[in-house]
């Protein structure tokens, strides 16, 4: 009796705060607005706009139709480069996985491709390709590869052995084993791969198109450079950056939540 | 079904390039539907035995024959309990038995069905949408059996599956492994440190020495089923395993 009192008090003394996590991320949201709106408040728009011009201006952009075709163009590029990086990286991160001389010889070349900075690749890429769409996926791809390699290489050799063993012993044949004992061990290390993989190849695509392509988003906050319109950087960096979040909040969130959901559980 | 291990030898690699010899000229022979537990003290090479059978292991030498080799020993039905649980964490319990099910031939409807009838016989059945993790460590090893007992093996497996668990469990589980195999009939090959536990169990208890391990002893357990583990006649049996391993208890109480 006198536990199952305490905690139905517990469920009803908890804070507004943690029966919603929503409101908190709200709340988060609305700080951060008005922080921006209160510093904008002294200095002149020219350089620093607050939020309600640069909404508006953002409501602009994507009624005339510009955002979508920019974004539409970044988008692709993203999606070409990293698709390539995934493929390549699934195949050489399990393959050091589980080949020790493959690891030692392939770990310099993971090294290596950390630390080169991407804007250098964005200029190789640019001398060599001239301005065309292979320049800034072949940017996303060396710069993506790598990363996305080290976390699969790593999933790979944290594979627990024993239950592979264990479907063995009960004659499960070798696509059954990869289906279900594998892929499932690698599956956190996917998800945290895309996650960090897709937020570097965003920048990275801006990165190159600022350099020297002709549209994307990139190119359009070069070009409000170019007419020193500091309303259309912000706009153009706020409109772009709400797809991120739209993205990552939207689908890769409760895309984990529901393949890992079986962590959660609580022992008893 | 009989099964039986030929000399078989079998040595490990070690990182400073030598090797450790595991097991000796390991000769046994598990008859028809026997229940055999095979006592060692740890990390002696018992689960190096249970590994070879499994095929898991290839030994340097010697061989495993089921049926007197008129039986191909890869295409045995292989029921294998381990220390640990060693469930699939990300599949829900049914579908931990299911597994091992489809992954011995079983189409998946049948799989299903005979999932819950063994998960009910290990006392589980309201636990069959769970996941591992949300068990206790009790529970987890007890749908490891029910895996291991799921596909009707030919021959079961069982590598000190107690161990990890607190006495209260492991005896109402011990008994129920018992009533399970009655009924079943198949031939168990179940390795402890526990030598009161294997003469509880068994028909057949063999004796590993330590490191390389071959088999120092073979004794008959002939008491009837309904034994008590606190039997003077299981107790002096524990007593001759202990004395073969030269554990001489008493020569140190007498000091």
């Amino acid at each position: 009796m006198k536990s199952s009192s305490s905690s139905s008090e517990g469920a009803e003394g908890a804070s507004i705060w943690q029966r919603w996590p929503a409101l908190v991320y709200l709340a988060s949201l609305a700080t951060m607005l008005v922080v921006w709106h209160a510093i904008a408040r002294f200095f002149p728009p020219m350089l620093f706009p607050g939020p309600i011009p640069v909404f508006a201006r953002v409501w602009e952009i994507i009624v005339s139709g510009q955002f979508i075709v920019h974004m539409a163009a970044t988008m692709l590029r993203v999606a070409a480069g990293f698709f390539c990086a995934f493929l390549v990286s699934i195949g050489l991160g399990i393959f050091m996985g589980v080949n020790r001389t493959g690891e030692r010889f392939f770990e310099p070349e993971i090294v290596v491709g950390l630390t080169i900075p991407s804007l250098a690749w964005a200029v190789i890429a640019l001398m060599w390709f001239g301005i065309s769409e292979f320049a800034p996926i072949f940017t996303i791809f060396v710069v993506l590869q790598p990363l996305i390699t080290v976390n699969i290489w790593q999933g790979t050799k944290a594979l627990d052995h024993e239950v592979i063993e264990m479907a063995r012993a009960f004659r499960a044949g070798r696509a059954m084993v990869i289906r279900d004992v594998v892929i499932p061990q690698l599956v956190p290390y996917l998800l945290a791969a895309t996650r960090f993989g897709l937020s570097l190849a965003w920048k990275v695509t801006v990165i190159a198109e600022l350099l020297g392509l002709s549209n994307g988003i990139g190119y359009m906050i070069h070009y409000s450079f170019g007419i020193f319109s500091m309303l259309d950087v912000f706009a153009w960096t706020i409109a772009f950056t709400l797809v991120m979040l739209a993205l990552e909040y939207g689908l890769l969130k409760p895309l984990e939540a529901r393949v890992t959901g079986w962590r959660r559980a609580v022992a008893l | 079904m009989q099964i039986a291990l030929r000399g078989i030898h079998k040595e490990f690699p070690r990182q400073n390039g030598g090797s450790l010899a595991v097991l000796r000229d390991v000769t046994l022979t598990v008859e028809a539907g026997e229940f055999c537990c095979v006592v060692g003290s740890s990390g002696c090479g018992k689960s190096t035995i249970l590994n070879i059978v499994a095929g898991l292991t290839l030994p340097d030498s010697g061989q495993v024959l089921v049926d007197d080799a008129r039986i191909d020993a890869s295409r045995m039905r292989i029921g294998y309990v381990f220390q640990k649980p060693r469930l699939l964490n990300w599949k829900s319990v049914r579908e931990n038995v299911a597994f091992a099910l489809k992954a011995s031939g079983t189409p998946a409807a049948e799989a299903r069905a005979r999932a819950q009838h063994y998960l009910d016989l290990v006392g589980l059945s309201q636990f069959e949408d769970e996941f591992p993790l949300a068990l206790s460590g009790g529970m987890q090893q007890r749908v490891a059996i029910a895996r291991a007992l799921a596909i009707e093996p030919d021959l079961l497996l069982m590598d000190e599956p107690f161990s990890h668990l607190d006495e209260l469990t492991a005896r109402v589980l011990r008994a129920e492994l018992l009533r399970i195999w009655q009924q079943a009939r198949k031939p168990v090959m179940f390795v402890t440190h526990n030598a009161l536990e294997a003469v509880y169990l068994a028909d057949q208890v063999l004796i590993l020495s330590g490191r390389p391990a071959t088999i120092l002893k073979s004794l008959r357990v002939g008491l009837p089923r309904d034994r008590e583990m606190e039997d003077p006649r299981l107790v002096a049996l524990q007593r001759e395993i202990l004395d073969a391993l030269g554990i001489t208890g008493a020569s140190v109480v007498r000091h």
